[in-house]
């Protein structure tokens, strides 16, 4: 009983790390980011898909939630971006603008766009994140051409 | 001249004056959204639901800190100043739940439970707010029907008129035989009658349309034409496209989502209910909890209401399923519809073309001074309406369709349901 109890607190109290973890969550990030691109070009898109796609998108906005709520979680992510470099963070964790294009469009038929809602608002949801950065972060992904 | 001024003033002011000053109101259809969203009086309510909803939060939170209830502690004093020590600790415990209530774990779980029924109210406010513009969208389609079949059916009687004439004129002079005249005279009152109808049904959507924007009931509302779509340029559909946007999207399905997850605080409610329970209500979301037979204290009948509890998250968890199936039936039928009506559109497009080359030549012929027998005029003339009556029909029946499916999967103007829903979240009263 103990050493289960003594488990439970271990697994509960690294969740919680990697969740909170600047780098863990990039690294999330890219592998989901990975995943849609490979799933992108396998259309039409079903259950799999959809889900694969959905997932990358709900995490970015779940990641503007978590900074949004925790100044000290901002901080730190302002801290590992300027230490990765603004145009690394972009490449790994953020969609480029003519592969969300490409999406949407493979999205649309008949003018009904099928894919889950996220995906249309990725621009205001990266929007969002840009504008949650301090200053001079915020400028450099501004002026950066990955980030774009 | 102050008798003609005290004449003119009544005149003016009559009722009979006042009742011929009927409003028209010209309105699109971008219009119909923001009005059902702003001005629809069961929207409101709802949003007025969803308020009380996000207050209860605001009261199960208050409900954590001490509060007065003026008999109670007078009683409690009572026990403590006259009781000795017993009766000072028997009092001090009586209220213990008004004094300290953060010290009994379901007013914790309460706050839980009151979030995520507000959760669930929004979606409820979602689906309610998208069956009123789909429901005040539709009506605007079938009166932009109804008021061309009415154009169309004007314009038939007319034409029809003009062959009664000449036809007439024949009659007199014997070119041609009395029976021709009144059978073509029969059609024309069918068509009146048809057009009287027809009036009456667009006046009753008029009013409904002018209560669902709400506008006062007298105002009539004149529904601007729309762009109808390049019917030849869309393609059938395919229903497993749409599955996984429709239950995503789903508000109804999303409702179950919160509930569920309240489940687990009722629960937990139950495992702690020996260190008190709260006396606040659930509000009207959290009543599917609120009749349950769960036993208050630790007792015999805690394990009995701790499955209670379980059964209920699977009750709740097969009515998700059940209406997730509903939600997928219902989108397969108007896949198929959709598609149907595109189909049909291109073969009807064909027979009124040969109905109206058909009519037209026998209204030639007998401009003509040719004889045509008037069973086949009337026949030519009815299955030329009747065609067109089909195209208007399939054309209109097809945006509704497309709008239905637009509200299924929360597409178009259905996707403005979130800014809808975040204006509620932000209202005050």
């Amino acid at each position: 009983m103990k050493i289960y109890l003594i488990l439970s607190i271990l697994v509960f109290s690294s969740n919680a790390l990697a969740q909170l973890n600047p780098s863990a969550r990039t690294e999330e990030l890219a592998t989901f980011r990975g995943d849609l691109e490979i799933k992108m070009d396998k259309t039409p898109y079903y259950g799999e898909e959809h889900t694969t796609i959905k997932k990358y998108f709900t995490e970015l906005q779940e990641l503007n939630e978590d900074l949004e709520n925790s100044r000290r979680y901002l901080r730190r992510f302002n801290d590992y971006i300027r230490d990765i470099g603004v145009e690394t963070f972009c490449n790994e964790a953020l969609l480029e603008k003519e592969k969300w294009t490409q999406l949407i469009k493979n999205c649309t038929k008949n003018n009904f766009f099928l894919c889950s809602e996220e995906v249309k608002l990725y621009p205001n949801i990266k929007g969002v994140l840009v504008n949650l950065l301090e200053e001079d972060v915020k400028k450099q992904m501004l002026g950066a051409n990955s980030c774009k | 001249m102050k008798k003609t001024i005290l004449l003119a003033l009544i005149i003016c002011f009559s009722p009979l004056a006042q009742s011929q000053s009927v409003e028209t109101v010209e309105v699109s259809l971008n219009q119909v959204v923001g009005k059902v969203s702003n001005e629809n009086l069961t929207v409101y309510e709802s949003a007025l639901r969803v308020y009380q909803a996000k207050e209860s939060i605001t009261v199960a939170r208050m409900n954590l800190l001490p509060r007065l209830n003026l008999w109670k502690l007078a009683s409690a004093a009572v026990e403590i100043f006259a009781g000795g020590p017993v009766g000072a600790a028997a009092g001090a415990f009586s209220i213990v739940e008004d004094i300290a209530p953060f010290v009994v774990p379901a007013n914790w779980f309460r706050v839980s439970q009151a979030k995520l029924f507000y959760e669930a109210d929004l979606e409820g406010y979602r689906a309610l707010w998208g069956n009123e513009v789909l429901t005040a969208k539709s009506l605007y389609f079938h009166l932009l029907l109804d008021t061309s079949l009415l154009e169309h059916i004007r314009k038939s009687r007319e034409d029809l008129n003009e062959i009664y004439r000449i036809v007439k004129v024949r009659e007199t002079f014997g070119g041609a035989p009395q029976t021709v005249s009144q059978e073509i005279k029969q059609r024309l009152l069918a068509l009146d009658e048809d057009a009287r109808a027809i009036e009456v049904l667009i006046a009753e959507e008029e009013s409904l349309l002018g209560f669902m924007m709400g506008y006062e009931t007298g105002v009539r509302l004149k529904a601007k034409p729309i762009k109808l779509p390049d019917y030849d340029s869309l393609s059938q559909l395919n229903y497993e496209d749409f599955v996984f946007r429709a239950v995503d999207e789903s508000p109804e399905i999303r409702q179950f989502n919160h509930l569920i997850e309240a489940s687990q605080y009722v629960r937990r409610e139950v495992q702690y209910a020996f260190l008190g329970a709260s006396s606040l209500s659930r509000g009207l979301t959290g009543g599917v909890f609120d009749n349950l037979p769960l036993q208050s204290g630790l007792g015999f009948g805690t394990a009995a209401s701790l499955r209670i509890v379980r059964t209920q998250k699977e009750i709740l968890k097969v009515q998700q399923k059940a209406v997730k199936e509903t939600v997928k039936r219902h989108l397969k039928l108007l896949v198929n519809n959709y598609n149907l009506d595109l189909s049909n559109y291109r073969n009807i497009k064909q027979r009124v073309y040969l109905a109206s080359t058909s009519l037209n030549n026998m209204y030639n012929r007998i401009r003509l001074g040719e004889e045509v027998d008037s069973l086949a005029l009337i026949e030519a003339s009815r299955n030329y309406i009747e065609a067109d009556t089909s195209l208007f029909a399939v054309m209109y029946r097809f945006l509704s369709s497309e709008d239905k499916l637009s509200r299924m999967i929360f597409h178009g103007d259905y996707s403005q349901s979130r800014k809808a829903v975040e204006k509620v979240k932000g209202t005050h009263l």
